[in-house]
């Protein structure tokens, strides 16, 4: 089972890029697809997922080119697009039966499917209800749920956990987690935690071009020893930020714990520290120029 | 930050907002064709059997009720989404957060809308002059005669139209097709009433201006020719040559300057009008809400402990097994089209359908399959377009085999017309009459292809709703032949029709196909 991205730029009719000569190959596991806003991510994400075809270059699915043979991959696909939209009209349970009959399921093995899914998702008290009624975080469940309809084997996400509280979003890492194991689920998000314990690999990429594949364990790699931790009183917050990247500041009595990326030791109180997967991104991006402050 | 600032800095927003968009420049481009088709003589206009010598006033008048025709139908539906952006982008509840009064938004959109549709008037009067200088070298030019009609009769019709605009998309059941339709009905019977040559009271209820102009050109024939006897129609054909009468222009008095700047008067009352009607997008007046307790009633909120979903398992999923069934996804997309209308809906198809069986006049059982037919117009209009509009789309075009998808779609269309003139259906086949029947079954499948083909290719169900309305009024009820798809009155061509279905499938197919692969 392998995804491979040759080549692939993307160019809108205004002329501007979308992608740039990318190449990337994605295999079993989950891939976290990380970059700023603007870097290609959704772009990339359409392009994998059949909906938009690159301007150059080719997408092969097991060997097969995705833009002369779609549906090769289409069929064993679950996509679950940025701005995901629903009948309102529509119960969920109609809108996945719709959506069953949409990707070629039989009508028995959908009702199933269906009820399970439904089941998974936390929806089944709110199954018969009209969609136009549901939350945000509701709806991103059905996407959910629309996404998982066909048992696919490549899963394309963009965005999945936009709407979801806290715990909605453990739920779906554990989700994501077991369903890894003989898929390839590729997983685009600005929520660096969302992909912290599951992804097997990352893809950063930023201005339409590939800047690093990595495990998560050579990003933080990168950053270790980079990341600083000390309290300051409130006042000097923001003449720090002025001069170094800061991670997080949280309130104390004592003034504010704040986390500081940097490559050398930015105050004499300051001790080094384990830095979490954000920490390393945001040094990494920080280095490449990508992020300017925090 | 005064009143008058909110407003203007509002109303400049949007100006520059949608005088960007592709639509702007169709219109644009539309109504400087239209006033060379005018100028060229493409468009003439004919009072009986006669016509103006084509003088700057008759050029100027005849570009001024053309534009006001077109602005009427076009216009509106270019203008009509101002509320509707701010709805659908989520701007409106930033803007209702503000200390914007709900006055200061409509009469702001409804100054926007003017203003959009001004601009477009500027253009044409400077096109008119040019196309004078071009076409009209013979004549010298009367700038005065020339530009007049275009400001006198249409800037009033262009501040109503504005309004009403504003008033239709704060009235919640006008916002989407009925609001559609009731406005073309509405726009083409008062050209009915007025494009009669109407005089004193009744000239003055013309927002149009129409009965301005025709009762001022109705005197000068009838003075030049006293055989003269009413009449007065635009028309694209040349029938021959007709009589020319000299007209130098309406008499611009006083009183009908007044007369026409009522409807700026007009026009601000429905803005105000509108202000009072408008739910200030609030979430509570839409049909589909959340509720906070219901929500919270029915799904478990953040605090419930204990939630399902923290234990998610994707292991006991049963299986998905693929086998394409057509039957399958022609019945879901048959409901997803029918699932959004009221039993007051089905209540209505229901009865056309039993008069229809029991309707023993040919020509009472044309207008009640008429009516049959153009009850699901809001169904149909669907068509094509509803992944545009819901955000499905990227979802539907990862589907397998998205085509198939619009076929379904397409038949399902079929079957709603086939329901919903099933009772004329049954009526034609106990009286055996084969060729009502075939007309009946080329219409059946034309309306579907009709609303498919504008569907894809629009992207917005407002081009099918106005052209399957206009359609309808043109074709069968007012009897011009070559557009009566149900045969209602005159010799039917049921393979005509039959063609154009099969044209207009194959278009939106490829045009999907076009996007699918773009």
């Amino acid at each position: 089972m392998k995804l491979v991205v040759e080549k692939i730029s993307k160019r809108y009719r205004s002329d501007r890029w979308g992608l740039r000569e990318m190449s990337v190959e994605f295999t079993t596991g989950v891939i976290g697809l990380l970059g700023p806003n603007g870097a290609g991510k959704s772009t990339l994400m359409r392009i994998l997922a059949t909906v938009t075809k690159p301007t150059s270059g080719r997408v092969l699915w097991n060997n097969v080119d995705t833009a002369q043979e779609p549906e090769a991959l289409r069929a064993e696909l679950g996509y679950l697009p940025q701005d995901f939209g629903v009948y309102p009209h529509l119960s969920a349970l109609e809108f996945l039966d719709y959506m069953a009959a949409a990707k070629g399921l039989s009508r028995a093995s959908a009702r199933k499917r269906i009820a399970a899914l439904l089941e998974l998702l936390n929806l089944t008290d709110a199954a018969r209800r009209h969609l136009g009624t549901y939350s945000g975080g509701m709806r991103q469940r059905v996407g959910i749920a629309v996404a998982l309809l066909n048992d696919p084997r490549v899963l394309i996400m963009d965005e999945p956990s936009v709407g979801l509280d806290p715990e909605e979003r453990v739920g779906l890492r554990n989700l994501l987690s077991d369903l890894s194991a003989d898929r390839l689920i590729v997983l685009s998000t600005h929520v660096v935690s969302d992909i912290e314990a599951i992804a097997r690999e990352l893809v950063i990429i930023a201005d339409g071009k590939l800047v690093l594949t990595c495990t998560p364990e050579e990003l933080l790699r990168r950053a270790a020893g980079r990341v600083w931790k000390w309290t300051i009183p409130i006042a000097d917050l923001p003449a720090l930020r002025q001069r170094c990247l800061v991670a997080s500041a949280v309130r104390s009595s004592e003034g504010v714990r704040i986390r500081v990326i940097a490559a050398e030791q930015p105050f004499v109180n300051a001790e080094v520290v384990e830095p979490s997967l954000e920490d390393a991104y945001l040094y990494f991006a920080s280095a490449k120029g990508q992020v300017a402050s925090a | 930050m005064s009143a008058l600032r909110v407003v203007s800095g509002m109303a400049y927003a949007d100006f520059r907002e949608r005088t960007r968009r592709t639509s702007f420049l169709i219109a644009l481009t539309l109504v400087a064709w239209l006033a060379y088709a005018v100028a060229a003589g493409r468009i003439s206009l004919r009072l009986g059997e006669y016509q103006g010598v084509v003088n700057s006033a008759w050029l100027g008048s005849l570009i001024a009720i053309v534009v006001s025709s077109m602005m009427g139908w076009f216009g509106f539906f270019l203008i009509n989404n101002a509320i509707g952006l701010d709805r659908s982008t989520g701007t409106g509840e930033v803007i209702a957060a503000t200390a914007i009064s709900r006055v200061q938004y409509t009469v702001a959109k409804w100054l926007a809308n003017f203003a959009v549709l001004s601009l477009l008037m500027v253009v044409l009067m400077l096109a008119s002059v040019f196309l004078h200088w071009r076409y009209l070298r013979h004549a010298p030019m009367d700038l005065f005669a020339l530009l007049v009609p275009l400001a006198v009769i249409d800037l009033p019709f262009l501040a109503f139209v504005s309004a009403c605009a504003v008033l239709f998309e704060s009235v919640r059941i006008l916002r989407g097709g009925i609001g559609n339709a009731l406005w073309i009905l509405g726009f083409v019977v008062m050209g009915a009433v007025f494009g009669k040559i109407a005089t004193g009271s009744l000239a003055a209820l013309d927002p149009l201006g129409l009965s301005l102009l025709t009762s001022s050109m109705g005197a000068a024939v009838k003075s030049q020719f006293p055989a003269y006897h009413g009449g007065f129609a635009l028309t694209f054909v040349q029938h021959g040559e007709l009589q020319r009468f000299y007209w130098a222009g309406v008499n611009w008095s006083a009183g009908i300057l007044m007369e026409r700047l009522v409807w700026f008067v007009v026009a601000v009352a429905l803005a105000l009008l509108a202000a009072g009607l408008f739910d200030r997008f609030d979430p509570a007046t839409r049909r589909w809400r959340h509720p906070p307790d219901s929500t919270k009633q029915h799904t478990p909120s953040a605090s419930t402990p204990g939630r399902k979903h923290e234990h998610m398992s994707a292991g006991d999923l049963p299986a998905a097994v693929r086998r394409f069934s057509a039957r399958y996804l022609v019945l879901v997309e048959l409901r997803v089209l029918l699932k959004g209308a009221r039993p007051f809906w089905y209540l209505v198809a229901l009865a056309l359908a039993v008069v229809g069986l029991f309707t023993s006049s040919p020509a009472a059982r044309g207008v009640v399959l008429l009516l049959a037919w153009i009850w699901p117009v809001l169904i149909w209009s669907a068509m094509g377009c509803r992944e545009a509009r819901e955000g499905t789309s990227e979802v539907a075009f990862s589907c397998p085999h998205p085509l198939r998808m619009l076929v379904a779609q397409w038949f399902a269309g079929v079957i709603v017309a086939v329901l919903a003139g099933c009772g004329v259906l049954l009526r034609l086949v106990s009286l055996g009459d084969a060729a009502s029947f075939g007309t009946w079954g080329a219409a059946v499948v034309f309306i579907p292809s009709l609303a498919l083909m504008l569907g894809v290719v629009s992207g917005t169900s407002k081009i099918f709703e106005v052209t399957y309305v206009l359609l309808c009024y043109v074709g069968p009820l007012n009897g011009v032949a070559a557009l009566d798809f149900i045969g209602m009155g005159s010799s039917p061509s049921p393979l005509m029709w039959l063609v154009l279905s099969v044209a207009s499938v194959a278009i939106a197919l490829s045009w999907r196909w076009r996007q699918l692969n773009h």
